[in-house]
């Protein structure tokens, strides 16, 4: 029974991971994704560095996503 | 690529133009440096003439609503151009100057309407609302009722409906009054110019509008017709004249002096012979090529079908340097790849071949989408291939389970993964992706960088790739040890030593050899691979050090490509589990509802799949591949005379 709670508690601490970190890239993309085609209605040569600018944020919900799975890799 | 240089006396000039024109091989580079002998070459004489000739159409083009799309039946316009665009400019602006007229009248008519419509409910001419001296007129609406207004001012006569009210008072009380008012939430308007009953204006109003409607629908009558009549005319002038005015303004890119002209410019090496023995027919003109450094050239990427489909993808971020590795063709490989693995099923797969091939057919005035969807064909291709060989899926629907078949030492179960159940399995795969797409990237700046003379930047690249390998074997082995290893993870450790057993020699991976962190093992081998990659990157690029995790991270962000395999199988999964059951309960109004949800569903599943597996395939070569490599910002070739290569702005 422990070990179920246990199990349980991990799997939220997984989505917990989760979940903030993937708010907080959509957060950090919509601003910069804003900002990317503005400068693209400009000039549209800019589409490549606005697209890498654009994702560089996804570092964050895919280090949430490494310790989701290094979280559920504790369960039993 | 070769530069140009061609020296010729200025009466040769026009023909010297039309030839350079037809070949469409020049890139001409514009002169700009003026000085004392050497000034920027005037326009041929036909240009101001041309060039007003196509003003002229182009406004008839946006009074008539034509635009590109339209077909141009025929072929091309011959006779006196500049004659028929005139009387054509003629009949048309009248026609327009009548629309506009019309159509400010009536906007006219609608503000005046809708000012008369709360005077028409009471029955005063518009002259008596003005005009007194003893008298204070107050006009407006008011949200309470007047109830005490007496009191204020006995004498006064009012005129209602709903909340509009017309107050007549003795001028003395007038203010008063107004205090009462405001108090009461009256808000003034004001009162139409004019005379007359309200009603009586209204209704004249309406009989003109309905007049100027039906004349409107004359004027654009009479504009359609033009439209039908002359459309191809009109195009196929344009695009004459276009050609035209771009000849005719070439020389404003050129070099001139007093009595002879210079044109500047680069044309691909293979062709060079071709254009210097056809200028050389005109006798007169003197061609030399110059030697210059290759990196300045422009670039034109030439790949052969049906890879060149995918340049498109790489002009699109940034135009490669001229002395750049072009990554058109991993692009054209890893893109449709990519796309298939995360589509994966027969069923899709087969209709994004049917939609790109129909799509590609019907859209051929438009390349840059036409190359788009022959990609897409491929990725089409590919997702049947993952489909039937890997996860035996048609719609979501299971097409065989638990086949297995004997291949030497290996025993395949087919289907190889279920997108459902295998998911470490397929992220284990995308390492695997991972690894090879980002080790061409760091091949790639090895060669770009390795040409350009920088041994540095050139050992990174080899530190860089020497530390995806530790962090690949690293990922391998942790999952390896794990208490129910991912089947891939075990295929890949145990490579070394299946390898080995054939060609006779006992090599086995070093799973358990490295050191524990609390039960986490990581192998001896990543962590010497490591230090060496960090020890090159160390001395070759030292800033590159703090983004070692980076690196991390972009592998892992290759765990999209099981994340959308996974996510489009769930969706069709969970479609037919709600809807099969109610299509094949026996009952015909299950068969059609179900039916009709079923193809609808997967339809939803089609579109959505296309798009997501499709941006995400090309984010993956945009930043994760091409930033290991790509410095871009080349200049792209674009020929002179080549067809849309001039901007329509005239």
């Amino acid at each position: 029974m422990a070990g179920e709670i246990g199990d349980g508690l991990i799997a939220l601490a997984a989505a917990i991971a989760m979940v903030g970190s993937a708010v907080a890239t959509a957060w950090a993309e919509k601003v910069v994704g804003a900002a990317a085609v503005g400068a693209m209605a400009e000039n549209e040569s800019l589409f490549g560095k606005g697209i890498v600018f654009m994702v560089l944020p996804e570092t964050i919900v895919i280090f949430g996503l490494v310790i989701a799975l290094m979280l559920l890799g504790k369960m039993g | 690529m070769s530069r140009i240089l061609i020296v010729g006396p200025k009466k040769d000039l026009e023909p010297t133009v039309e030839i350079l024109y037809s070949l469409e091989t020049l890139h001409l580079l514009d002169f700009v440096e003026e000085d004392e002998t050497f000034k920027i070459g005037k326009p041929l004489e036909k240009a101001s003439s041309a060039s007003t000739s196509l003003i002229k159409l182009r406004s008839i083009c946006s009074v008539l609503e034509l635009d590109e799309s339209q077909a141009r039946k025929g072929g091309p316009v011959t006779g006196e151009i500049e004659g028929k665009i005139t009387s054509l400019e003629l009949q048309i602006s009248d026609e327009d100057n009548a629309r506009k007229h019309i159509e400010s009248r009536l906007s006219n008519i609608d503000i005046r309407l809708r000012t008369l419509e709360p005077f028409s409910h009471i029955p005063l001419p518009l002259g008596l609302y003005r005009g007194y001296e003893n008298l204070h007129v107050f006009v407006g609406r008011t949200s309470k009722s007047l109830e005490g207004l007496a009191k204020v001012a006995p004498d006064f006569e009012v005129y209602q409906h709903e909340k509009f009210i017309a107050l007549f008072v003795p001028e003395k009380k007038a203010s008063e009054v107004q205090t009462f008012l405001n108090d009461r939430g009256f808000v003034a308007v004001e009162v139409p110019e004019g005379d007359g009953l309200p009603l009586k204006v209204t209704k004249d109003l309406e009989t003109e509008k309905k007049n100027l409607k039906k004349r409107l629908e004359q004027t654009q009558d009479t504009l359609e017709k033009l439209k039908e009549k002359h459309a191809h005319f009109v195009l196929s002038a344009e695009d004459f004249l276009t050609v035209q005015v771009e000849k005719a303004e070439a020389p404003l890119r050129f070099a001139s002096t007093e009595h002879s002209f210079a044109v500047d410019g680069w044309i691909p090496k293979e062709r060079a012979k071709e254009v210097k023995s056809s200028l050389s027919k005109m006798g007169t003109l003197y061609i030399e090529e110059i030697e210059k450094e290759e990196e300045e050239s422009p670039v034109l990427l030439d790949n052969p079908e049906p890879a060149s489909r995918a340049e498109f993808f790489v002009h699109m971020f940034s135009t490669p340097k001229s002395d750049e590795l072009d990554p058109t063709p991993i692009l054209f490989f890893v893109f449709p790849l990519f796309f298939g693995f995360m589509i994966g099923d027969i069923g899709y797969g087969v209709a994004m071949m049917v939609t790109a091939f129909i799509m590609q057919a019907k859209l051929k005035s438009m390349p840059d989408f036409r190359n788009l969807m022959l990609v897409m064909f491929w990725g089409g291709v590919f997702s049947v291939f993952f489909g039937l060989f890997v996860f035996g899926d048609a719609f979501g629907f299971p097409i065989w389970e638990h086949l297995e078949v004997e291949i030497g030492f290996l025993s395949l179960k087919f289907p190889l993964f279920h997108k459902l159940d295998d998911v470490m399995d397929l992220i284990m795969v995308s390492f695997i992706a991972a690894l090879i797409h980002l080790g061409i990237g760091y091949a790639f700046g090895f060669i770009n960088e390795f040409k350009k003379g920088k041994k540095k930047h050139a050992m990174a690249k080899v530190g860089w790739m020497l530390i995806l390998f530790a962090f690949f074997i690293l990922i391998m082995v942790t999952a390896y040890n794990r208490p129910y290893p991912p089947r891939v993870a075990v295929f890949v450790v145990d490579l070394p030593h299946w390898i080995g057993q054939t060609v006779g020699l006992d090599i086995a991976f070093p799973t358990g050899f490295g050191f524990d962190f609390g039960g986490w093992i990581v192998s001896y081998v990543s962590i010497i691979l490591l230090v060496i990659g960090a020890v090159l990157l160390g001395i070759g690029e030292p800033m590159g050090l703090v983004e070692v995790i980076g690196l991390l991270a972009n592998m892992f962000s290759y765990a999209r490509l099981a994340g959308v395999a996974v996510a489009k199988g769930a969706m069709a999964n969970a479609f037919n589990e709600m809807l099969v059951p109610w299509a094949v309960s026996g009952a015909i109004e299950g068969l059609i509802l179900g039916g009709i949800f079923l193809i609808l569903s997967h339809f939803v599943i089609f579109v959505l799949g296309a798009l997501s597996a499709g941006i995400q395939a090309i984010r993956l070569n945009y930043v994760e591949f091409f930033l290991k490599f790509y410095e871009g910002n080349g200049e792209r070739f674009k020929p002179f005379g080549e067809p849309g290569a001039m901007s329509k702005e005239v």
